[in-house]
């Protein structure tokens, strides 16, 4: 190995605290007299730790607020399985909901929603960045019959929907008031549909019932009139009246927060 | 004459910028009238889309680009990184940039990416490894490349020259432009215990193409260049003398955290602009001064050098926009 091979593998290995200072004093390049600057090393192990620690609980405040005086040990550990590889410094961060799930057995049993939790911030970081353009198309309105059945809506090409095991919204609205921290939360299935807003660039989310949830997953494959019969469909025992103004008061809803961005030609 | 020196004399004039921040870009993007060109971290924009393509767009709208990245890893053993290449070309190509700079340093190994500047052995392998991985990147990208001079806090194992002659052989070998940060320059002067004005001397001034002028901080122990103060006299001073000697093709203002009010901002820009416009009349008209004294310039404000407290080494780093 080339010495300066020699030199960055070594110095990484102890910037990123996978080895002691120590062991640098057996480095080829070095002079018998010479001493290994073990103060100049240690410091950039700590500015390069505070940088994953920054990235991590910008990208992870919530995961960070539950876990407290834990949380700084976590990330410390979350390094050292997955270094960061990728030039991008939030890409650093992408493996952490996979790294709570294969790796912090200890933490899941108290709080086995952290996994959903990971994801569902690391889903929103992904979203704010991914390199999508959202073009927002012109519409006919629903009240007219043919177009009722001729047209689709066109979905916001960021979208992504979640089916959790836990109330991850319930969880994160409690942690935004400083509250639910020590709280214990039962199972309970909940679906969020997660997607960037053309215009303000802001990710936004939104809590889907079950029904919801079912329509908003057809819909690109659908026509409005199609929404309309799997509403009254899903919904046996209603009026289906009331299920079909239901399912076009959702619809205009979507198209108004541009979870919807337009309409398509169906058939 | 080195190529790049003719290269240098095609290169158009920007003028005095200011690096787009993500906190400061409202302002910036308002402030065509004080501000000629900016400068951006291509990280920050590359493969990205929403806000950062939003502002990209309304930036290359209003002033010239270039950018200046932190992870090309010129120093690392480890291959040139082609994904990293092909996006930075791309953004390259879409904000037309007369030139484009990194930091002569090593940011990954084995694959894994510190994020941080991190100072290389100053040895005849590692110029080398340097000049060969530069001129495959000016041959990838095809446009004049720039190396800036970083701030460092370490004494590397290895090495065998001092910082003055290992910048200037790596862009001789490398044949490449300078990007000089008169301000690491005077962080480094203090943390390391040398003469700038002998470094700046010692170096090929005449491959300068930009310079960043920042402010730092005094820690406990160590210098630290947080670009998060006003910049000090000393550093204006170095930015005058190395004007006074060669031509700059842009100078530029860095300011990363700790924002001021915006008119505080844009004052640094106008006097970085009146220094510059008055050290290019003299360096015109061929009376460049050589400095007079220079040792006050570089006396250690305290004795040995130790650790800075964490607030302050969190701040040297610039990778946020
Ligand atoms: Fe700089």
């Amino acid at each position: 190995m080339s010495s300066l091979r020699e030199i960055e593998k070594t110095l990484t290995s102890i910037w990123m605290e996978r080895q002691p200072v120590e062991s640098a004093q057996s480095l080829n390049c070095l002079l018998e007299t010479e001493e290994f600057d073990a103060d100049g090393a240690r410091l950039y192990a700590r500015l390069i730790g505070y940088g994953h620690t920054d990235v991590l609980t910008s990208i992870y405040p919530y995961c960070a607020q539950l876990l407290g005086n834990n949380w700084e040990k976590v990330v410390k550990k979350y390094v050292q399985v997955f270094p960061p590889d990728h030039f991008h410094l939030n890409s650093s961060a992408r493996r952490f909901p996979q790294f709570v799930a294969e790796h912090c057995a200890d933490l899941l049993e108290k709080r086995p929603y952290l996994t959903e939790l990971a994801d569902y911030e690391w889903l929103e970081m992904e979203l704010l960045e991914v390199d999508t353009t959202i073009s927002v198309t012109e519409r006919t309105p629903l009240s007219n019959p043919q177009a009722f059945v001729s047209l689709g809506p066109k979905l916001n090409p960021t979208l992504s929907v979640r089916t959790y095991e836990y109330p991850i919204q319930t969880i994160v609205d409690l942690l935004d008031e400083g509250k639910g921290t020590r709280k214990k939360f039962a199972p309970e299935r909940s679906h969020i549909a997660m997607y960037r807003d053309p215009f303000s660039h802001k990710v936004r989310i939104v809590e889907l019932d079950d029904n919801a949830q079912v329509l908003l997953s057809e819909a690109a494959a659908s026509s409005y009139a199609d929404l309309a019969k799997r509403c009254v469909e899903l919904n046996p025992n209603r009026n289906p009246e009331s299920a079909i103004t239901d399912v076009i008061e959702l619809i205009e809803q979507f198209h108004e927060i541009n979870l919807f961005v337009g309409e398509r030609k169906v058939g | 004459m080195p190529d790049f020196l003719d290269t240098k004399k095609r290169l158009p004039n920007l003028g005095i910028g200011l690096g787009l921040r993500r906190e400061l870009a409202a302002e910036t993007l308002e402030s065509k009238n004080r501000i000629d060109w900016l400068e951006l971290v291509p990280e920050n924009y590359m493969g990205l889309g929403g806000a950062c393509r939003e502002r990209l767009e309304s930036a290359r709208n209003e002033f010239p680009l270039v950018t200046h990245g932190i992870n090309l890893s010129i120093g690392s053993t480890d291959d040139l990184n082609s994904e990293y290449l092909s996006k930075l070309k791309k953004l390259l190509d879409l904000i037309d940039a007369p030139w484009f700079s990194d930091h002569l340093c090593f940011t990954s190994c084995d694959g894994i990416y510190m994020h941080d500047l991190l100072p290389l052995p100053r040895s005849k392998e590692a110029i080398n490894l340097i000049a060969e991985k530069v001129k495959r990147v000016q041959e990838i990208i095809g446009r004049p490349f720039l190396l800036e001079n970083i701030s460092y806090y370490m004494n590397v194992p290895g090495s065998e020259m001092n910082d003055s002659q290992f910048l200037a052989e790596v862009l001789e070998k490398a044949d490449c432009g300078l990007l000089l940060d008169v301000n690491n320059v005077y962080v480094n002067s203090l943390n390391h215990n040398f003469d700038p004005y002998h470094y700046l001397d010692q170096i090929p001034l005449e491959r300068t193409v930009q310079i960043h002028v920042a402010g730092h901080k005094q820690g406990s122990e160590y210098v630290i260049d947080t670009h998060g103060s006003a910049v000090i006299e000393p550093v204006f001073e170095l930015l005058q003398y190395v004007l006074e000697r060669v031509e700059a093709k842009g100078v530029m203002l860095e300011r990363d955290q700790n924002f001021p009010e915006f008119e505080e901002i844009l004052a640094e820009v106008d006097r970085i602009r009146k220094i510059s416009d008055a050290a290019n009349e003299v360096r015109r008209s061929g009376s460049a001064p050589r400095a007079a004294s220079t040792l006050k310039h570089y006396e250690r404000k305290a004795a040995p050098l130790g650790r800075k407290d964490s607030a302050e080494v969190k701040h040297a780093r610039v990778l946020s926009a």
